[in-house]
């Protein structure tokens, strides 16, 4: 049964939040900008003999900026008849020549020096000028004339104003004779005294030979309060948000140090089938309207049922200390620095947990200064801890070698023929990820080998390890045939080092009849054989087993009932124990083995061919011991 | 105090057995009426849970006449959630007696133990299915009537069980099996749609002349979902603009909590003359909840109008009924009050659900599905929609008009802000109920369309147009019409490509689903499939124009999928469903990203352009 599911919040729900704190940003940004920038320049520069004008002086709302103009300079008509003509239509005004913005330029003679300008701009050009001081003369540009005119034609007016190709300013004949017609009046009265005409030669002179003033720049920033509001919109609206962990909390890579074990309030329990539902191990069962703990030796430690329990008839408490596993902290061995556990060794069972420990530990010895000389790490055992590592070290580009006793992934080729392996896609360094959602013990090894292969790992398989030493800072690793020497190793041999063994009578002879793996059911056919043990691999291969024509199975266990394995297993075994394919023997064990087959402890003797002790195993602790790790009591 | 009932009811065979106490009780609980001549008993369809007894004069059974003493509207007996098959009129004016199940239950227990119980069980059911087999066969003998409903076997079946039996021909009481319900046959072996009752015949005893009733919804999906909905919540997906306002309206109304979670199947052809619905994550409140069945403290029940509701404080939040509802419309929330978690789902806000209110285009609605026009046969016209486009079409027209006005600075410039002001407002208001929903969104553009043309009035009369305020405000203007324009044409195109309708943050997850499960369906297959999907379908999976494609050509999914299989082996077309589902969900991504992308910049411009306003007024004041 699924779990019930959980409100979460959607993007319809958040993202309203995450768009007002934008907004909210936006408007601090816009604001940070405006007060920022302080009081903007109130205009546009103007050309420097304006510059003190109000913009209000020439753009009022009743009537064009053209018209303005004559309101203090009086009229200017033109010389030209065209243009006379443009004028009196409005099409052509004042300002269509005489820009007073960014295409400003003029001359005014002053009393020590000609300063030659532009909007907001100017430049002394020159030595003083035999002219009244304070006459200035407008500099009209080409591009001026070119908006309605086309220089290049030679059919055009404008052709004959521009002698000379590069000369700038030509024509000074625009309003010759209106100028001095209107000459004693206003504000402008010393212009047009008796030098006008001198100045505008002079002034046609000095424009030839300086070069033009550059305009000031328009400081006016209309999109800086935009550019403020979107930067304050993305600090808000994405730095504030709730952001999801950088990486999934990190995968678990150590077993804890006691068991935990939920305990029940049979009491106040509902029996709603909450906590049950919550467990990934079916540790928990509802009974007479109940949960009670039926599984206690699956149990993981993830705690969910307590979370889900809706009244707290569930507590956790702490178990037996889980002993037997070499103490590490963060994989590095607490006894040998340098030296790092990774796979089953830890103590942490699941082939995915192997890899992110192989991983892990490369990783770590990767962020470690390199020494010189030697291997950055020798890896022990091919498993999938093992190659995990090895793909991680090509990848960090860390010089390494892969010791196995036996040949790559032997623990995966001494499962059962046919073994599904359960296991959710694998991440694997280098390769990516490797699915193998339900795959059979053939196709993981067959992806195994392959990925040796392709990956050109060196791996050194039929090398024991005997002997590990450390060696000033580093490790010397010592086969049956070679040496190696490397600053670190990683130790990834899995707990199947030794096979735990029975107390046995054992009569002569019938030694090989003994056997601690079963590599292929099918060899097996028609015998009788006895398993002994009651865990995952001891059923499956019962089941393997009982599935071979002819093959007797007697499965015996010490304990009195299911205390783990996975409920698929267990299922299956009391389903062919029910129909008489194999012999369940619960409470006994074997006590010894002869002729007569396989002696139990309540004095009954199974007929046998052969009998598979699959109790599990116990880790190397010889070698461990070696180097340098203390055994745990 | 009543007064005594006449002993015509007593003398009924059902109710004679029992004694003085039952009878008071009886009395107490049920009620006498007194009816017109052609006044209704019972409406097909009304929930039943009293029998009848006829006191005086007779009442017409579709078919049937009951008489003084008469017992009627036993089918309550065999069903979970009984309702009634059909209408009881008074033939004439009469009186009849509402017998309570309950009390008659436990009174029989009591007046004569389990024996009584089980002999008074025992002829309701019979009764019941009497009725059951009469409505189904008109025109039976009583003879073989009787011989028939001696030899029926009662069977009830879960969601998804398939019916057993062997030479036998089973009669729907109730649920839907197959696609048939109650009053119809079918045969071993037809799957259950959803928990029903079934009344097993002998093939031999029943006559086999099949009388078929249309068979519901057999295009859709899940037929049983749709047949017990009694309020089933829709969203119109060539409509639906994806904004979530739905979700969210539903999270405000409910402590921050959506019970509504939208996405789901997309249904077509279950509206008559609407596209295809989405049918989200919402309570339907099923005629039969299984929900309320599940759980262990008895905190779901129904209220007078037969919505299903959850009481809080009866709930210790155990989940029962989450797992209980097969769509998942039940929801496990933290409590307001500390972490210990409830049980939430639609309780439809009292009559008036929030996010039917709240949807913009009138998109999303609540149906009956059996009675509304469309898949089930219903006759109930749809309710009448406004498109919005006239809307923003008469603010432009009138923005056109306003920006020719000839006011002074000052009064356009007090009617600008104060546009601009009404329009951010509208995040705000949406969120009270009487600018809910389309209303709200139609004001939004027209406004918005209006302000453009006062702000042109108001800026041509100023020569320094360029301001910052001025681009602010242009650009917010030009996001939101980008906003409806993609409004309009984008969720047509995400309908074409959508297989289920999924929540953004599902879809990125989702090309990689559909990868794993191409995958898991090539690993092991024959060597021409490999070679058929690396030559055809995996380039088509790869491209990265794939979707732009797809949306260029128009096509729907099952389109191309049609299109795309004839290219290839007849062994390979399990992955092309696949592969077009992965180009079609890149698209969906796309597009639902552009359904969404404009609104941020819209709002923060907004914003900006609020604030800029502020200082402009700040400014021209002093």
């Amino acid at each position: 049964m699924s779990r019930a599911p959980k409100a979460k919040p959607t993007s319809d729900v958040m993202r309203p939040r995450g768009l007002a704190l934008a907004a909210v940003g936006a408007g601090l940004g816009a604001l940070v900008a405006v007060v920022a920038e302080g009081k903007p320049p109130p205009e546009r520069p103007i050309a420097l003999p304006h510059a003190k004008l109000a913009c209000a002086s020439c753009h009022t709302s009743e009537a064009p900026v053209a018209n303005t103009c004559a309101g203090c300079h009086g009229e200017h008509a033109s010389t030209r008849a065209a243009h006379r003509s443009l004028a009196a239509k409005g099409a052509l005004g004042c300002p269509t020549c005489h820009g007073q913005h960014a295409n400003a330029q003029g001359l005014t003679f002053a009393d020590g020096a000609v300063v030659r300008w532009a909007a907001g701009a100017e430049q002394k050009v020159g030595p003083a000028a035999p002219v009244a001081s304070g006459t200035t003369v407008p500099l009209v540009s080409v591009s001026a004339c070119t908006t309605c005119h086309d220089a290049t034609r030679s059919s055009d007016p404008i052709a004959a104003c521009l002698p000379a190709k590069g000369s700038a300013i030509a024509c000074f004949d625009e309003h010759a004779r209106a100028g001095e017609a209107k000459a004693a009046r206003g504000p402008c009265q010393k212009q047009h005294g008796a030098t006008r005409f001198a100045a505008w030669d002079l002034a046609r002179t000095i424009a030839e030979t300086t070069p033009p003033v550059a305009s000031a720049q328009d400081r006016r920033r209309p999109w800086l309060p935009l550019a403020g509001a979107a930067a304050g919109a993305l600090v808000l609206g994405l730095g504030l948000r709730p952001r999801k962990a950088k990486e999934p909390a990190r995968a678990k890579l150590e077993p804890a140090a006691r068991r935990k074990l939920p305990v029940i309030e049979p009491t106040t329990c509902l029996g709603c089938y909450a906590c049950v539902d919550a467990c990934p191990f079916d540790v928990l069962a509802i009974e007479a309207y109940v949960a009670v703990v039926e599984r206690p030796a699956e149990c993981c430690g993830v705690l969910s049922c307590a979370e889900v329990c809706p009244n707290g008839s569930l507590r956790i408490e702490d178990g037996e200390p889980v002993l037997d596993r070499p103490a590490t902290e963060d994989l590095e061995s607490r006894d040998v620095p340098g030296l790092f556990v990774a796979g089953d060794l830890t103590g942490l069972p699941l082939i995915k947990n192997a890899i992110n420990q192989g991983v892990r530990a490369i990783d770590r010895i990767a962020s470690r200064p390199r020494q010189k000389g030697g291997l950055d790490v020798v890896i022990i055992g091919a498993g999938p801890a093992g190659l995990s590592a090895a793909l991680r070290a090509k990848e960090r580009g860390l010089a390494y070698v892969v010791l196995e006793q036996a040949t790559v992934a032997a623990s995966i080729k001494s499962f059962p023929r046919d073994k599904i392996v359960h296991d959710p896609p694998l991440d694997l360094p280098v390769e990516g990820s490797l699915w193998l959602a339900q795959s059979s013990k053939e196709e993981l090894l067959a992806q195994w080998t392959r990925i040796v292969r392709t990956q050109a790992l060196v791996v050194r398989e039929q090398h024991r390890v005997v002997d590990i030493q450390r060696v000033n800072g580093g490790f010397s690793v010592a086969t049956e045939l070679a040496r190696f020497d490397a600053a670190h190793v990683v130790l990834a041999i899995g707990r199947r080092g030794t096979p735990r063994t029975l107390d046995l009578a054992i009569e002569p002879g019938f030694e090989d009849r003994i056997s601690y793996a079963l590599a292929d059911a099918r060899s097996f056919e028609g015998k009788r054989v006895v398993v002994v043990g009651l865990g995952d691999t001891a059923m499956e291969a019962a089941i393997a087993l009982a599935r071979q024509p002819g093959t007797r199975v007697s499965l015996v266990h010490r304990g009195a009932g299911f205390a783990r394995g996975k409920t698929k297993n267990i299922k299956e075994v009391q389903a062919l124990a029910g129909k008489g394919a194999i012999d369940l023997r619960l409470g006994t064990s074997p006590v010894g083995i002869g002729p007569r087959g396989v002696a139990l402890g309540t004095g009954a003797v199974l007929a046998a061919d052969a009998m598979l002790v699959l109790i599990g195993g116990v880790p190397s602790w010889d070698l461990l011991q070696r180097a340098g790790i203390r055994r745990p009591v | 105090m009543t007064a005594p009932w006449p002993d015509v009811v007593w003398n009924a065979s059902l109710l004679r057995p029992l004694d003085a106490r039952s009878r008071g009780e009886i009395a107490a609980a049920g009620r006498l009426r007194t009816l017109r001549a052609g006044e209704v008993v019972h409406r097909a369809g009304d929930p039943a849970d009293v029998l009848y007894v006829v006191v005086r004069g007779a009442c017409d059974l579709e078919g049937r006449r009951v008489e003084g003493g008469e017992v009627f509207g036993e089918e309550a007996t065999i069903a979970s959630f009984p309702t009634r098959a059909g209408t009881a009129r008074a033939a004439t004016d009469s009186v009849v007696a509402e017998v309570p199940l309950v009390v008659l239950r436990r009174g029989a227990a009591r007046s004569g133990g389990t024996e009584l119980l089980s002999r008074t069980e025992r002829s309701l059911r019979r009764a019941a299915t009497m009725t059951l087999v009469r409505a189904a066969r008109p025109g039976l003998a009583s003879t073989s009537l009787a011989a028939i409903v001696d030899g029926a076997r009662h069977v009830h079946v879960g969601r998804g069980e398939s019916i057993e039996g062997r030479d036998e021909v089973f009669l729907v009481a109730a649920g839907l099996v197959g696609g048939v319900g109650r009053g119809d046959t079918v045969d071993a072996g037809a799957i259950a749609d959803g928990p029903s009752w079934l009344v097993a015949f002998p093939r031999g005893l029943f006559p086999s002349a099949p009388r078929r009733l249309p068979v519901v919804g057999k295009e859709l999906a899940d037929p049983y979902r749709l047949h017990v909905a009694r309020s089933l919540l829709v969203i119109d997906q060539d409509s639906c603009l994806r904004c979530g306002h739905c979700a969210w309206s539903c999270a405000d109304t409910h402590d921050g909590v959506s019970r509504l979670l939208r996405h789901g199947e997309v249904v077509t052809g279950l509206l008559a003359e609407r596209g295809p619905q989405l049918v989200p994550n919402s309570c339907q409140h099923c005629t039969s909840p299984g929900c309320m069945v599940d759980c262990p403290t008895g905190a779901i029940e129904r209220d007078a109008r037969g919505e299903v509701v959850i009481r809080e404080e009866l709930c210790t939040g155990c989940g029962s009924c989450a797992k209980a509802c097969p769509w998942d419309n039940i929801q496990l929330a933290p409590r307001a009050t500390g972490s210990a978690l409830v049980a939430v789902k639609c309780d439809l806000c009292g009559g008036d659900p929030a996010c039917v209110a709240a949807c913009p285009t009138e998109a999303a609605i609540r149906v009956e599905p059996r009675t509304i026009a469309g898949a089930l046969g219903g006759s109930e016209p749809l309710p009448r929609r406004m498109p919005a486009w006239p809307w923003l079409v008469g603010g432009m027209i009138g923005a056109t008009r306003l920006a020719r006005l000839r006011v002074g600075a000052w009064p356009s410039g007090v009617a600008c802000g104060l546009a601009l002001v009404l329009l951010a407002g509208y995040a705000v208001a949406k969120r009270r109920r009487w600018l809910r929903g389309p209303v709200g969104y139609r004001g939004h553009l027209a406004l918005g369309a209006l302000a453009a043309g006062l702000v042109l009035a108001h800026a041509q009369r100023l020569a320094g147009s360029g301001g910052a305020l001025a681009i602010v405000f242009a650009l917010a203007v030009a996001t939101g019409l980008l906003g409806f324009v993609v409004g309009v044409l984008v969720p047509r195109a995400l309908t074409r490509c959508e297989r289920s309708a999924l929540l953004p943050e599902a879809l990125a997850a989702r090309p990689r689903a559909i990868d794993e499960a191409i995958f898991r369906a090539l690993s092991g297959k024959a060597e021409s499939v490999k070679t058929d999907y690396a030559a055809k379908l995996g380039p088509y999976r790869a491209a990265r124009l794939g979707p732009l494609a797809l949306l260029v050509s128009r096509r729907t999914l099952a389109e191309e999928e049609a299109r795309l299989a004839r290219e290839v082996g007849p062994d390979t077309r399990a992955l092309v469903e696949l592969v077009v589902e992965h180009r079609g969900v890149r698209l969906q991504r796309g597009l639902t990203f552009a359904l969404r992308a404009w609104l941020a910049p819209h709002v923060v411009l907004t914003a900006a352009a609020l604030v800029l306003l502020a200082v402009h007024v700040f400014m021209v004041v002093r």
